[in-house]
């Protein structure tokens, strides 16, 4: 009992002494709290007595994990609270005073790190009470919302204390102010900082290397920043009022926990004398040197190499020498504190540069054999590629990580079990080809011992289409490729083209198992060759509209991706006419066409003065467009039939056969009352050209 | 008691304590004499709890103190360079030594701020050194611990403050057998205080010695001798540490009891003789320059 009071009371003298760091926790949460929900509760308001419960959906997502201000609010508290509560350790003086008062270390840091998350909780209960209060009045207070406040003061609670623990951990290692925030940074940022490097490495200097994620897939855990917004993001992505993945959470208390029993270590060992040297365990001296001076020697060389005009090795190497020395001369003098020492420690230097020169050949030769490694085919247990513009049907949504590229949804499902085609093309991208147009290949192996190899290519268009359309014309292909064969919810459809702007209907559930059947069919029977000779009609796409309570936009419409119908899909245009009560196949085309302009993209070889000695001269190739506007009927309705609308077609070289040198501005009238005009781009498949045309543009092919 | 045994202390490479030991009894004033830099803080700081010693133990009653709390309630440690909370007054320095140690009295506190003249609620950091001094001498002494470890303490206060602090010294001492240790490079300031010194020099102790047993083995004569016969047998039969001669007039500085000494400077019939009473400094200066240093390049 007694040891218990007198806690309290020294508990009591310590928040005396760090009252500023209340108040100021009350005044910042206090404008992320009541008044800030004040604000968006009245934008929300139609008027005194109403509020629009589609504008609710900006309060709801402040109130949720989309409020990355209040991470930044948290963060800064707690790094505000680590740092006031053990800075003393930086001063002999108050060190003196302190460890000479009759308190064992272990209550003394426990006391200060409560302290620190008292300063944080108490404000932000009281304000988010004041908040709840703030709602009532303003009528919206319901168990949504108070659930969902709750959740989220949990999150921010666990996060606040890991980021609060790991920051005690970089003040107890350091010793004074400037290195205590150095320290801090290297904590929350070097993790991240080291993974971009490690990937633009790899991106320099492997040709096959392949790389394609966003900020949080690649920063990977080794931050806690990135941790706590990796966590919030993943219920932005889901819309959910349920913000609790308490098997997260557990992890993330277990760790804190860990991090709190480092930093009670570190505290008892924590020697008196060393109270305001920059390093305060000699053992954390080498390894912060090492771990520091490497990377930016690394990051120097890279950053001089790719900002010369060159990007040449010399200039690597310049930079690597300038990042060591650099680098070495800061860390000596820092943790010296003095200018003088700057290069002190000469077998740490030796050791550092002969890092860095061992990472550098690593990857400038390539000593691991990155580029000419392969799976066995035995291994392998499936693959998964992805053929540069080909299938770029835009982004499509997945569940988990919301919306992603066509790319990245590929990779991430396409499961091809018969891999020979794919080694077939890899070796063949590997070979010299005279041919100038070449296309990307990106290439997944699942192995069978569960890892993933990840490389990308380079091949030649002409010379492997074959290849290609082996491939292609597989259902995993063709599964793997697109969200369409993934059982989802959804129950309306709509179709876009030119004059058909999202006209949607709602199926019922024997209608969507009718219409997806057939659609999967028709898409899967359609080949490679066959897609590139033909252009969509238009776009459908698959929506879930309802009402959800379990999100915070109370009803949903969300879309997923579109997929091109094309002529050939016969009978699924029969379905969408009959469930749109309209001929979709009418299109643009169908209306009164004014003028058709036929534009050629003429090249000329223009020959440039050679001013050297030598006997040959460059030969470049200038675009001179040829124009001839048609207007009679007559010849107009010779085009008409075989026009293909551009924004239907994906005009990549590589995915069509339309002729791209020989385009058409088609002029007509977008309504029935021949009032306004409005301008189409169409094109053409090269056999379907009249005659007349190419004799008026003087056309030959290219 | 407080007993350091072997205890050595090193910070990098600079050696500050090299294996001291060291006994202090209870009940008496302990001076710790060093010039700059000779260890006296570093050793105040490991008798405290502050530091840790890299080698040999440092004992209070019977415990080891280092992160012993119990044993630390017994000490209050004033700092050469005390520290105050920022904007804290004297009222908030008792209230928070009040919670650190509960023999604190507040009382006391209240009547000593008011004898020494010193405004409680006014804050601590528009102090000048000397009122600072003031400050930490008096929370020291209202803690009522049993060691009160004091560093250069009385640097910094006029004369009259010093006496004033010397004599509550002396009377805590004798109503409850306080020990205090002070720490200090100036041995007139511990002249009229301490009991027992000891001389810490390049972090070892010289020497540790009672005072007044120095002060009865060792005594100053002045006199002047009949003949240089008599002179001769005088300085042959007692231990000199000491001769100095002015004109006619011997200055001796010699060891052993008093007695002893009369007797023989009767035998031989001086014109004139009389003891005179040493200072801390002669004392220290004859013991040193035994041991073969000279005082004066030790303390100033």
């Amino acid at each position: 009992m007694i040891l218990k009071s007198s806690f309290f009371k020294i508990m009591k003298e310590e928040m005396k002494r760090r009252i500023w760091s209340i108040a100021l926790a009350m005044f910042v949460l206090f404008f992320t709290f009541p008044v800030a929900w004040m604000v968006l509760l009245e934008n929300a308001r139609m008027d005194e007595k109403q509020i629009d419960i589609r504008k609710l959906a900006t309060f709801y997502q402040y109130l949720g994990p989309e409020n990355y201000f209040i991470l930044i609010v948290v963060i800064v508290g707690a790094l505000i609270c680590g740092l006031n509560g053990f800075c003393y350790m930086h001063s002999k003086k108050q060190v003196d005073f302190y460890h000479s008062m009759p308190v064992k270390r272990e209550r003394l840091f426990l006391i200060k790190y409560v302290a620190g998350i008292l300063i944080y909780v108490v404000p932000y209960v009281v304000n988010m009470l004041l908040a709840f209060g703030v709602s009532a009045i303003n009528g919206v207070l319901s168990q949504k919302v108070i659930s969902l406040g709750l959740q989220m003061f949990l999150v921010h609670f666990v996060f606040y204390l890991l980021n609060y623990s790991i920051i005690i951990l970089a003040v107890l290692l350091t010793g004074n102010f400037v290195i205590n925030l150095l320290g801090v940074a290297v904590f929350l940022f070097y993790g991240p900082t080291a993974q971009i490097l490690l990937v633009s490495l790899k991106d320099t200097f492997y040709e096959t290397y392949y790389f394609n994620a966003n900020f949080f897939e690649f920063a990977g855990n080794n931050s806690p920043l990135v941790v706590y917004a990796k966590y919030l993001q993943q219920f932005n992505i889901k819309q959910s009022m349920d913000v609790l993945n308490m098997t997260q959470l557990l992890i993330i208390f277990i760790v804190t926990a860990g991090f709190v029993v480092l930093d009670l270590i570190l505290y008892k060992r924590f020697a008196s004398e060393q109270a305001g040297k920059a390093l305060v365990f000699k053992w954390f001296e080498t390894i912060i040197k090492v771990f520091v001076v490497v990377p930016t020697g690394l990051g120097f060389a890279l950053l001089f190499q790719i900002i010369s005009y060159t990007n040449s090795l010399g200039w690597f190497v310049f930079g690597g020498l300038v990042g060591f020395l650099f680098a070495n001369a800061v860390m000596e003098m820092v943790v010296n504190m003095d200018f003088r020492k700057a290069f002190a420690h000469r077998i740490l230097w030796a050791v550092n540069g002969t890092l860095i020169f061992l990472a550098s050949c690593i990857f400038i030769f390539d000593l691991t054999g990155f580029d000419s490694y392969l799976p066995k085919e035995s291994k392998v247990e499936s693959a998964a590629v992805y053929f540069g513009n080909l299938d770029n049907e835009g982004t499509i949504v997945d569940k988990e990580k919301g919306h992603i590229s066509t790319e990245k949804y590929q990779l991430m499902h396409m499961k091809l079990t018969d891999v020979k085609p794919v080694f077939e093309l890899i070796k063949r991208s590997k070979m010299d080809s005279s041919e100038y147009r070449y296309n990307r290949l990106v290439v997944k192996f699942t192995l069978k011992n569960g890892k993933t190899v990840y490389r990308q290519y380079l091949f030649a268009t002409l010379d492997n289409q074959d290849m290609v359309e082996t491939i292609y014309d597989t259902p995993e292909y063709r599964e793997g490729s697109s969200s369409l064969y993934l059982d989802r919810k959804w129950n309306t459809i709509s179709f876009r083209d030119n004059i058909h702007e999202d006209k949607e209907v709602q199926l019922n559930e024997q209608q969507k198992k009718e219409f997806l059947s057939v659609f999967r069919e028709e898409q899967k029977a359609m080949s490679l060759s066959d897609k590139k000779n033909s252009v969509p009609i238009g776009y459908i796409a698959l929506y879930q509209h309802e009402e959800d309570e379990s999100k915070y936009y109370n009803t949903i419409s969300f879309k997923w991706e579109e997929y091109s119908v094309y002529p050939s899909y016969s009978q699924s245009i029969q379905l969408l006419n009959q469930y749109m009560q309209e001929d979709l196949t009418v299109g643009f085309l169908d209306k009164k066409v004014v003028s058709v302009k036929a534009i050629y993209n003429k090249l000329e070889e223009k020959i440039y003065e050679d001013t050297s000695d030598s006997k040959d001269a460059d030969k470049v190739y200038e675009i001179h467009p040829v124009e001839k506007l048609y207007t009679e009927q007559k010849d107009i309705s010779e085009f008409l039939p075989n026009l293909k609308p551009g924004s239907m077609a994906n005009m990549d070289e590589w995915a069509t056969s339309l002729n791209q040198d020989l385009y058409f501005q088609v002029e007509y009238y977008f309504n029935d009352r021949d009032q306004y005009t409005t301008t189409e781009t169409c094109y053409m498949f090269t056999e379907n050209v009249p005659d007349f045309v190419k004799k008026d543009l003087g056309y030959s092919q290219q | 008691m407080i007993e350091a045994i072997a205890v050595s202390k090193s910070f990098d490479d600079i050696k500050a304590i090299d294996s001291v030991t060291a006994s202090i009894k209870e009940g008496s004033v302990y001076g710790l004499v060093g010039t700059n830099g000779a260890g006296k803080s570093t050793f105040l700081r490991m008798v405290c709890g502050i530091y840790k010693p890299d080698r040999g133990n440092v004992i209070v009653d019977n415990s080891e103190v280092y992160e012993n709390e119990s044993i630390k309630k017994q000490i209050f440690y004033i700092s050469d360079d005390q520290f105050f909370f920022s904007n804290a007054t004297p009222d908030d320095m008792k209230k928070y030594y009040q919670v650190m140690y509960d023999t604190f009295d507040g009382e006391r506190f209240d009547k000593l701020i008011k004898q020494f003249e010193l405004n409680p609620k006014r804050k601590i950091n528009t102090f000048s050194k000397g009122m600072k001094k003031q400050v930490s001498i008096i929370c020291g002494l209202c803690a009522t611990t049993k060691y009160l470890l004091c560093d250069e303490t009385f640097d910094g206060l006029d004369p009259v403050m010093r006496q004033a602090v010397k004599s509550i010294l002396i009377g805590e001492i004798m109503e409850r057998n306080m020990t205090p240790i002070i720490a200090s490079h100036s041995l007139r300031e511990l002249e009229d205080i301490c009991e027992h010194v000891g001389l810490l020099h390049k972090g070892g102790i010289l020497f540790s010695r009672d005072l007044d047993d120095m002060k009865l083995n060792i005594h100053k004569l002045q006199c002047v001798f009949a003949s240089e016969e008599s002179e001769k047998q005088v300085l042959s039969q007692l231990q000199v540490m000491h001769y100095d001669k002015k004109g006619s007039i011997c200055y001796l500085t010699v060891r052993g009891e008093l007695d002893q000494i009369s007797q023989c400077m009767e035998s031989v019939n001086p014109v004139f003789y009389e003891s005179v009473q040493l200072s801390l400094e002669e004392i220290f200066i004859s013991e040193t320059e035994v041991l073969g240093y000279d005082i004066k390049k030790l303390i100033f």
